[in-house]
């Protein structure tokens, strides 16, 4: 049975978390597979008839061969031509690449969702993991309420949250405006050039804070009672006790969270595109790699150059959450 | 809020019985009392500060339930957190299920189809394939796992242009399946069912009834899919919800109005009141909004209990 | 495959008419190809009358627009023509619809019969090769029935790719309340906007000569008034010259406003906010091509009374030059099925007396020059603007456009990408050449890197 409480914890690591911009359902999912608990079961018991394994498997790989590798091998074949508008297409090997890395209009994408994701992401979760603790510390009235409550932005369509938040930052007649004129305040355009970030910012967390609050709650739930008898019986105080116990006990589902922020930050696309026509100077094509991709195919029927650039994120992404996994597993297995 | 047994406590592993028993829902204890000294206080202060997150959290929701009782003109001259005069939610209501010809109505149909058709398949593939990788062990399970991963962490936008172009030459944009076949694959769905069917199958019984003689797809029937069915209402639960809330896809793929889901129809609606020629229909759009999100909160609200459960079960060993 | 049967039925009634129509033209002997490209003229020698005979069989057309005047335009067609049925789909506008159209063709599957585009985007799309050349069906003979500058925007290169259906001659549109309360005189030239605008700024802050947000197609429409021709395009050469005298006259004088504050830049056009300045009178003037006198009507209802239409300001006293900006046209597209039949249908709603007549009755600006030129028309006192006989303001535009005027081969990416260039001038009001270069670089940038020889 070994060490219950770490294994209970490991279990509690693979938890689903955040998508910051969930665009569709292929949000990455870069954890590491799931170790059964190997107590009783020898290793042949499972060796179960090879093949029909298979058979389980095989409609969810048909469907997913399909729709989404088939797409990543056909967009890594388009980075590797141009089509012009004269000349047509022609096979360039890998110039795309080479001049994505030198494109400074893709650097300024990506430099943006950086500081995006190192500005936004600590704020949600610091605010998810507050939330986590107060609900799960049974001090609070209606906790429940605030389960629900706190989760319910979830469930609107960031299409949606997008214009919300579009109408109520306006200046005139929007919410900002109301306040500024009812309350005579001066509060700065959130849609000019120096806040349209962290009005974004704001839109996301606004969009996830329960989400992973959730998430980290669930995580919360799974420390056994005995540790906080434990603690009482050593006459431990609160805050001792969430050193302690709570915050280790939720560090495996945090270091997923962060995982999925770092994703959903770089792939950060729907509320720029969406605010774009409310801001059209603040706001420009290449806002984030996303978008950058998006404009270059459609406006500028740069097909492959578009893939190469997508093609470049995905493996950015890829090391940069493979790098926070392997820096978050190794503190846990400290 | 949850199920049951409101102060059950989480048993740690070694006194735990083991669980034979599948059917009934794990459901989320209340609140933690602590079966020791000290019942923890009530705080005035920290219900405060959550509530400032409560009230952040809410105020859009409030904002949008709020502007759908405006009229188009109160919408451009009143104030945005309190009712203008008229309360005109049910005319609202009304103009945007009749403008342009029913479309928004339509666009409801069409966000059903997809996410009954998508979501629905796609839990059903999910947990297929969730208890395969679980339970089996196949040659090439590796390379799976490791394709899998590695196909999902390419941006999906970046995707759409390929799969567009990959559908179109198929036949199939424009259409239903141009929105249902991506959205029939949920990786986490799949990762969940992993998870959860690793911990709360245990081998022994799907030995005694292979013994028995039983055939692998009715064993998975009649005894793994009672004992998933926790992870499978989650999955369930998560997979509906991004499906209807999908919106960049269906956005690329689909010419025709007609066949647009209810994101990408309001999408529209905000884009036409954004041109030369287009009459600003805020109120609808709003009102729109609300009527999208409001089947959502109600699903959410009914399995909420399952879809705790389910979250935590991979929590908690058997 | 589609799983919902109730639009398979008419899919498949759709298709049915379509091959029916198609085989019913190679029964009348019409052999005008089917393949994608320009059509040849049909091989009956007459084509207006193969087109006259296409409206009388069975044929389903479809068409993408976004205008809120084709609605009625479109029933009215299928009373007069009750065996072609058109599927109007709203696809979105301008730039959304061409992204949309611009998939399509390169899929290859899903394009419509006919498409609203404007004449900005036109040259974009007959470049691609995705535009039906209507002068081998005889087309150009209606060049008459068109004022000469509407007309030469269809007119690329020699072919017509598309029938004029509305236009866009630049003028001021001025709110007379808001003037009157300040002591405001009607400007007629460029310095006297300029002092318009600074007494009204600093007599209410609040209150804005126009909005101004920086839009690709205002900017072009007044470099074009400027007399300057950035843009010019022969074959795949293609000259950019965002400096040039025109367009210089006209980023310092109307930087002259941007510097001094005495526009806003921070609503985009449209946009709620834009509505509502227009409304409540925020904003002075709004200097626009002339559909806008239906946008007014339709989206500022409760300024009803209250707004003007006076020529342009221009540089010297006594010129008449304006710009246009906007306007659309009504093209076939190559790769149609119903070629004749769709032909047909933008012969009509293009001209046709009734179709007019609807247009301009939903405050739509005609293009046929019968209608602009009939009494009805020009003296018609339109009571949203004080009664004002608008439509002479209008006409008299029409006839001080500069002819020569060239957009780019893909003015849709140069449009796309003017708010991250030249849009920072704006966005820091800041002086405009220096933008318009920005813009200029990145436009010269994409087109060499397209293939086009650009300097």
């Amino acid at each position: 049975m070994g060490s219950s409480c770490q294994a209970v914890l490991r279990r509690a690591s693979l938890m689903p978390a955040k998508f910051v911009s969930p665009s569709t359902m292929s949000d990455a999912l870069l954890v590491t597979p799931p170790v059964p608990h190997s107590r009783r079961e020898p290793l042949q018991r499972k060796t179960r008839r090879n093949w029909s394994g298979w058979g389980f498997l095989a409609p969810f790989m048909v469907f997913f061969l399909f729709s989404l590798v088939a797409p990543v091998i056909y967009a890594i074949y388009l980075s590797l031509f141009q089509d012009k508008l004269i000349g047509g297409n022609s096979f360039v090997g890998l110039e795309n690449y080479i001049t994505g890395l030198e494109d400074p209009n893709f650097h300024a994408a990506f430099f943006r969702v950086a500081l995006f994701f190192v500005v936004q992401v600590p704020i949600m979760l610091a605010l998810s993991t507050i939330a986590a603790l107060a609900i799960d510390s049974a001090r609070l009235y209606f906790s429940a309420l605030f389960r629900i409550a706190l989760f319910l932005p979830y469930a609107v369509p960031s299409v949606v949250a997008a214009l919300m938040w579009g109408f109520m930052y306006g200046t005139n007649f929007g919410l900002v405006g109301n306040f500024n004129s009812f309350f005579n305040m001066k509060i700065p355009d959130p849609l000019s050039g120096n806040y349209v970030l962290a009005a974004m910012g704001n839109i996301s967390t606004w969009e996830f804070v329960g989400y992973n609050m959730l998430i980290l709650y669930s995580a919360l739930r799974t420390v056994p009672n005995d540790l906080y008898e434990a603690a009482d019986i050593d006459g431990a105080g609160s805050f001792q006790i969430i050193r302690a116990i709570k915050l280790p006990a939720m560090r495996s589902a945090f270091v997923v969270a962060l995982l999925f922020s770092v994703i959903g930050s770089f792939q950060l696309f729907n509320e720029p595109n969406v605010l774009k026509t409310l801001a059209p100077n603040s706001i420009s094509t290449n806002f984030t790699p996303n978008m950058y991709a998006y404009n270059l195919s459609f406006a500028g029927q740069q097909f492959n150059y578009a893939a190469a650039i997508a093609i470049i994120m995905g493996i950015v992404t890829m090391m940069i959450a493979y790098a926070v996994q392997v820096i978050g597993m190794r503190r846990e297995n400290r | 809020m949850s199920g049951a047994d409101e102060s059950r406590t989480i048993v740690p592993a070694e006194r735990r019985p083991r669980s034979d028993e599948p059917s009934r829902p794990r459901t989320v204890p209340k609140a933690r009392v602590r079966s020791g000294t000290r019942r923890p206080r009530k705080s005035l202060m920290l219900t405060a500060v959550m509530w400032l997150m409560l009230i952040y959290t809410l105020v859009p929701l409030a904002w949008l339930v709020i502007n759908s009782t405006k009229t188009q003109a109160a919408f451009l001259s009143t104030f945005g957190l309190w009712f203008s005069g008229d309360f005109a939610l049910w005319d609202n209501i009304g103009q945007t299920f009749t403008y342009d010809g029913g479309v928004f109505g339509r666009w409801l149909l069409n966000t059903l189809l997809y996410v009954v058709v998508g979501a629905g398949g796609a839990t059903v593939l999910a947990t297929l394939a969730g208890y395969g990788l679980a339970r089996f062990v196949f040659p090439g399970k590796r390379a799976v796992l490791a394709i899998i991963l590695g196909a999902i962490a390419i941006p999906g936008t970046a995707l759409a242009v390929p799969t567009f172009l990959m559908f179109s030459a198929l036949g199939l944009t424009n259409g239903p399946l141009a929105v249902i076949l991506p959205s029939l694959i949920s990786p986490f769905g799949l990762y969940l069912i992993w998870t959860y069917a690793t911990e709360a199958i245990p081998a022994e019984l799907l030995e005694a009834a292979r013994v028995d003689g039983a055939g692998e797809f009715r064993i998975f029937r009649s005894i793994a899919l009672r004992l998933l069915m926790p992870g499978f209402v989650t999955v369930l639960l998560f997979s509906l919800v991004a499906t209807w809330n999908n919106y960049f896809l269906p956005l690329i793929m689909l010419s025709d109005p007609r066949w647009f889901p209810l994101t990408v129809g309001l999408n529209q609606w905000s884009a036409q009141a954004v041109t030369a020629g287009g009459h600003p229909i805020y109120n609808l759009l709003v009102t729109g909004s609300l009527l999208t999100i409001v089947p959502i909160v109600i699903v959410f609200l009914l399995l909420q209990r399952y879809w705790e459960s389910g979250l935590i079960a991979g929590g908690v060993k058997e | 495959m589609i799983a919902n049967p109730r639009m398979n039925r008419r899919g498949f009634a759709g298709a049915a008419i379509a091959v029916g129509g198609a085989a019913a033209l190679a029964l009348t002997g019409c052999g005008s190809s089917l393949v994608s490209g320009g059509g040849s003229a049909s091989p009956s020698g007459n084509p207006q009358a193969d087109i006259d005979a296409a409206l009388a069989k069975d044929a389903t057309l479809t068409f993408w627009a976004w205008g809120p005047q084709y609605k009625d335009v479109v029933a009215a067609f299928e009373k007069a023509y009750p065996s072609v049925k058109v599927n109007l789909v709203n696809n979105g506008s301008n730039n959304a619809e061409y992204i949309k159209l611009q998939n399509v063709v390169k899929a290859g599957s899903g394009i419509p019969d006919v498409a609203q585009i404007e004449y900005t985007a036109l040259p974009q799309f007959q470049f691609g090769k995705s535009l039906l050349d209507l002068s081998k069906y005889g087309v150009s003979s209606m060049a008459s029935k068109y004022s000469p500058t509407i007309w030469s925007q269809v007119n690329i290169n020699g072919g017509i790719y598309g029938l004029p259906q509305d236009g866009g001659p630049v003028a001021m549109f001025y709110r007379k309340d808001v003037f009157d309360q300040y002591g405001l005189t009607v400007p007629t030239t460029w310095d006297e906007y300029f002092a318009a605008a600074q007494k009204l700024h600093a007599a209410d802050p609040s209150k804005f000569i126009a909005a101004d947000a920086g839009d690709p197609s205002f900017t072009e429409a007044m470099i074009w008034q400027a007399g300057g021709k950035p843009f010019a395009v022969s074959g795949t050469d293609i000259k950019v010259n965002l400096a040039d005298k025109g367009s210089t006259q006209w980023a310092s004088m109307w930087s002259k406003l941007l510097d001094g504050g005495l526009t806003d830049t921070k609503s985009p056009a449209f946009s709620p906010e834009w509505s509502a300045g227009l409304g409540n009178g925020k904003y002075a003037t709004w200097l626009s091509g002339a559909w806008a006198a239906g946008t007014l009507q339709n989206r500022i209802p409760q300024a009803s009374g209250k707004w003007r239409v006076a020529q342009l300001p221009q540089y010297a006293v006594g010129d008449n030059a304006a710009g246009v900006q906007g306007g659309s046209s009504s093209a076939v597209m190559a790769a149609s099925a119903n070629k004749l039949a769709a032909i047909g249908f933008v012969q009509w709603i293009s001209t046709n007396q009734g179709a007019s007549q609807i247009w301009v009755d939903e405050a739509g600006f005609p293009a046929a020059s019968q209608t602009l030129s009939s009494d009805a028309w020009v003296n018609k006192a339109v009571p949203y603007f004080g009664n004002q006989n608008i439509n002479k303001v209008f006409a008299d535009t029409l006839n001080g456009v500069p002819s020569g005027w060239q957009f780019l081969p893909y003015e849709i990416y140069a449009d796309s990408v003017f708010n991250d260039t030249a849009g920072q001038a704006w966005a820091n009001k800041s002086d405009i050449a220096p933008g318009l270069l920005a813009w200029q670089k990145v436009i010269v940038s994409y087109g060499n890197q397209q293939g086009f020889t650009v300097q």
